[in-house]
């Protein structure tokens, strides 16, 4: 059969025209033939083929096949509709539950991390609602960096304030809340200003309730990675509360951005400590009534401590260079207005001085109104114009004076008298008369308004003098009688100082001074006589010379202070003008001295009425 | 002087989907929604209430619900000045998880006034706690007070009477 496999071809063309018996055998031979052609041929698709039923008849082999693919089918479903969700939550949900049902431990194991964070998200929620509004704004405003947190702000959307805050913000304490530790109840809150705060007796509970869930979930699924303890709680990249513990109370901090650790040991455990120390039977006895916790504001307040960039740590606060050049600059300026202010006070003075020295011109009234001078007065039509000097004899600017003159000659001497009257104001005691342009003045009177009076009267229109021969110039007239109510005592027969007379003459000299003074403004010239005396005893001719000796005595020692040597008249009256009528010893002491009269003259006739010289 | 101010710390205790958190909406805020999410944890709210002319700021504690899943943990009742119990009247089973709850309070917190809330009173026909078991509540010396946190009945009365316990105590 070495020749078969060629003979057998299939499609042979004489293959039909053999005959029947060979064809018999030689079928047989040609089945197996074409069997094993067959296998030749089709075997590879075969055993495909058989592989292919096997897959499809046998349901662990087509499972894996599914799991290789399906993964792969489910996103690139995923990615064209939402078809799969949809058809796939129901049983889900269903299947959930039903799992729940068996055995809920599970789920509660998946879910429970999820809880810290979700409490902190909701206390997160409460505390960031606080809008931030705040004088850093102000700061920034106008700079240039300000501009571009403007155009920020704008875009995203935020206000203005908000911007600024984020990118100066290195910490600060928003609140601070006062917590009993048991109840969780807030005893005091206080917060930064500007910060809007929520309900804090809510916020105050929420985090007692869930300091106590970190401590009782730290040790099995609160957030290891987030390193929580019980002191320490962040809601945010950028907000913590941190908790200082006291027996009985707790302090709940609220600080925005990165705030030193120390801050914890400098301000807030001692503030807490303070709280305790000094609330610890209010805080034992607590039931409900927070009151007394009003205490502890202060030191709650010690807490909100903040700070921002370009501004050091609050305990160690140093004035930046700006502020201490702009307070260089705003005394400068200070020191330069009070030069200017008294230099133009200085010209304004010369100026009225130099108004006052002219004949014909009266004012009445000048000061400083808003920032500029203002005079107003009477002047004679014919005395120099004050414009005029304020113009030419003064560097004061004409434009910072407002001027008011009127123009006055005469008046009706009623009318004079009336002015007279409203513009002296004469105390009461004081009588007014005019006659004929003579106003003259009756009675006693201070002697400022005596003063005054001399001044201003010859400056009212209608007044072309003034009398005051009977004008009493009251501190004046004091002044005089007590000079003259008093004596110098001498030892006998001498013309020395009795024993503690020495002061006696020290104060006259004094009150001799304020006379001489005094006199002058009210009109008066004073002329002082001072006479010597003696007691009745020895002969008439010593006596004499001991009287004159004695006043002799006294003169010197009065003017050797330099008091003018020309107001004084000395005289010796012996024992003829005695200071009391002797009677007594005591009497005869009062004798040997010396006593004083003093005349008060009106100049323009003093001539006629001086003393005589003995 | 001003007032003083008064703040006692209250807690709603009960087995889940009792109405708890409802209750509190209701009486803090009168609102009512039918929806049902479950409580995490502790949610705290506030309202203030006059009693004798003394104005109290109530600090309302609801606890999550006891369920298979979790214990009411019994740390939330720290310095409560007082409790409500509350039970669905719709599932005779909270009844019993009541029961369990206020001797667990007993045990570890110390007996605190409380009222025992039967909530759900709108759906009256669908009750399970009968009157016998309200009446044995009482004679163990229960306040017993039927609210619906959906109708607003008995609701205001329950924490009203609740303060009073307390604050006349
Ligand atoms: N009909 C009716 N439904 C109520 C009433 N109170 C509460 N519900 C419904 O009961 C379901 C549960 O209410 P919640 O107040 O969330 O129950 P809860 O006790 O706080 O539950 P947990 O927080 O899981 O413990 C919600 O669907 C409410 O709408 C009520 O008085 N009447
Ligand atoms: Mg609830």
């Amino acid at each position: 059969m070495s020749d078969s496999p060629l003979r057998i071809v299939p499609n042979q063309p004489d293959e039909p025209d053999q005959p029947e018996d060979a064809a018999s055998t030689e079928a047989a031979v040609s089945r197996d033939e074409m069997a094993e052609l067959r296998r030749l041929l089709v075997e590879p698709e075969q055993v495909q083929l058989n592989n292919i039923l096997e897959r499809l008849n046998n349901p662990r082999v087509r499972t894996r096949e599914m799991s290789r693919l399906l993964s792969e089918a489910v996103k690139l479903r995923a990615s064209q509709d939402d078809s799969l969700t949809e058809a796939l939550a129901p049983t889900i949900v269903t299947s959930f539950h039903s799992s729940v049902k068996k055995d809920p431990r599970p789920v509660a194991e998946a879910i429970s991390p999820l809880m810290g964070p979700a409490i902190r998200r909701a206390i997160s929620a409460a505390l960031n609602s606080m809008v931030q509004t705040f004088d850093q704004a102000l700061k920034h405003s106008f700079s240039w960096q300000g501009l571009k947190w403007r155009i920020e702000a704008l875009s995203a959307g935020q206000s203005f304030a908000e911007v600024v805050m984020l990118h100066t913000l290195l910490y600060r304490v928003e609140q601070v809340f006062l917590i009993h530790k048991q109840s969780g109840v807030k005893l005091n809150h206080v917060a930064a200003p500007s910060i809007k705060t929520q309900d804090s007796d809510i916020v105050s509970g929420m985090l007692t309730a869930i300091q106590e869930a970190i401590r009782s979930f730290s040790f099995d699924s609160f957030d290891q990675t987030q390193n929580e303890h019980s002191d320490m709680l962040r809601l945010s990249d950028d907000l913590e509360v941190w908790f200082e513990t006291a027996p009985q109370a707790v302090l709940a901090v609220v600080v925005r951005g990165k705030a030193p650790e120390s801050l914890r040991s400098e301000f807030f455990a001692p503030a807490i400590e303070a709280i305790q120390y000094e609330q610890r039977e209010a805080l034992e006895s607590f039931d409900g009534d927070t009151t007394p916790f009003e205490l502890s504001r202060p030191h709650l307040e010690s807490c909100l401590l903040s700070k921002y960039e370009g501004q050091t740590d609050p305990s160690k606060f140093k004035i930046p260079l700006y502020v201490k050049l702009l307070a260089a600059l705003l005394l400068a300026a200070i020191a330069a207005w009070a030069f200017f202010t008294w230099r133009e006070n200085r010209r304004w003075e010369n100026y009225l001085n130099t108004l006052r020295a002219q004949p014909g011109v009266i004012i009445a009234d000048q000061g400083k109104r808003d920032g500029k001078f203002f005079i107003t007065g009477f002047r004679d039509p014919l005395a120099a114009d004050p414009a005029t000097i304020l113009k030419e004899q003064t560097p004061i600017n004409p434009n910072d004076v407002v001027s008011n003159w009127q123009l006055q000659k005469s008046s009706h001497p009623q009318l004079a008298l009336a002015n007279a009257r409203s513009l002296l104001e004469p105390p009461p005691g004081v009588e007014l008369k005019l006659d004929q342009g003579k106003l003259s003045a009756e009675g006693e009177a201070p002697h400022q308004w005596v003063a005054d009076a001399r001044k201003w009267a010859r400056a009212i229109p209608g007044v072309i003098e003034f009398d005051d021969a009977k004008l009493i110039d009251k501190d004046l007239d004091e002044l005089r009688r007590q000079v003259e109510r008093q004596v110098v005592r001498f030892v006998v027969s001498t013309d020395q100082l009795a024993a503690g007379q020495n002061q006696v003459v020290s104060a006259l000299t004094d009150q001799i001074q304020q006379l001489i003074a005094l006199a002058p403004p009210a009109g008066r010239a004073v002329r002082i006589e001072i006479v010597g005396h003696t007691d009745t005893e020895g002969d008439e001719n010593t006596n004499q010379r001991l009287s004159d000796e004695r006043a002799a005595r006294i003169l010197s020692m009065i003017t050797v202070s330099g008091v003018s040597k020309d107001i004084f008249f000395i005289r010796g009256a012996a024992s003829k003008e005695p200071v009391r009528p002797e009677t007594s010893r005591s009497d005869k002491e009062y004798n040997r001295s010396v006593s004083f009269k003093i005349s008060l003259l009106n100049p323009s006739k003093s001539a006629q009425q001086l003393p005589k010289k003995n | 002087m001003t007032q003083k101010q008064i703040q006692k710390k209250i807690c709603l205790l009960g087995a889940f989907a009792v109405g708890k958190t409802s209750l509190v909406a209701r009486f803090v805020k009168s609102i009512y929604s039918d929806q049902y999410i479950t409580t995490v944890g502790v949610k705290v709210d506030k309202k203030t209430i006059n009693i004798d002319g003394q104005e109290i700021n109530l600090i309302v504690w609801d606890v999550a619900g006891e369920d298979d899943l979790q214990k009411v943990r019994m740390n939330y009742l720290s310095g409560a000045s007082g409790y409500l119990l509350v039970a669905d009247g719709t599932r005779r089973d909270t009844l019993e998880t009541a029961r369990m709850l206020r001797d667990r309070v007993n045990e570890e917190v110390g007996a605190l006034p409380f009222i025992f809330l039967i909530n759900k009173a709108d759906l009256a026909s669908e009750w399970e706690i009968d009157d016998q078991a309200v009446a044995e509540c009482e004679a163990h010396g229960w306040t017993v007070i039927k609210t619906s946190a959906k109708t607003g009945e008995g609701v205001e009365e329950a924490f009203t009477k609740l303060a009073e316990k307390i604050y006349r105590k």
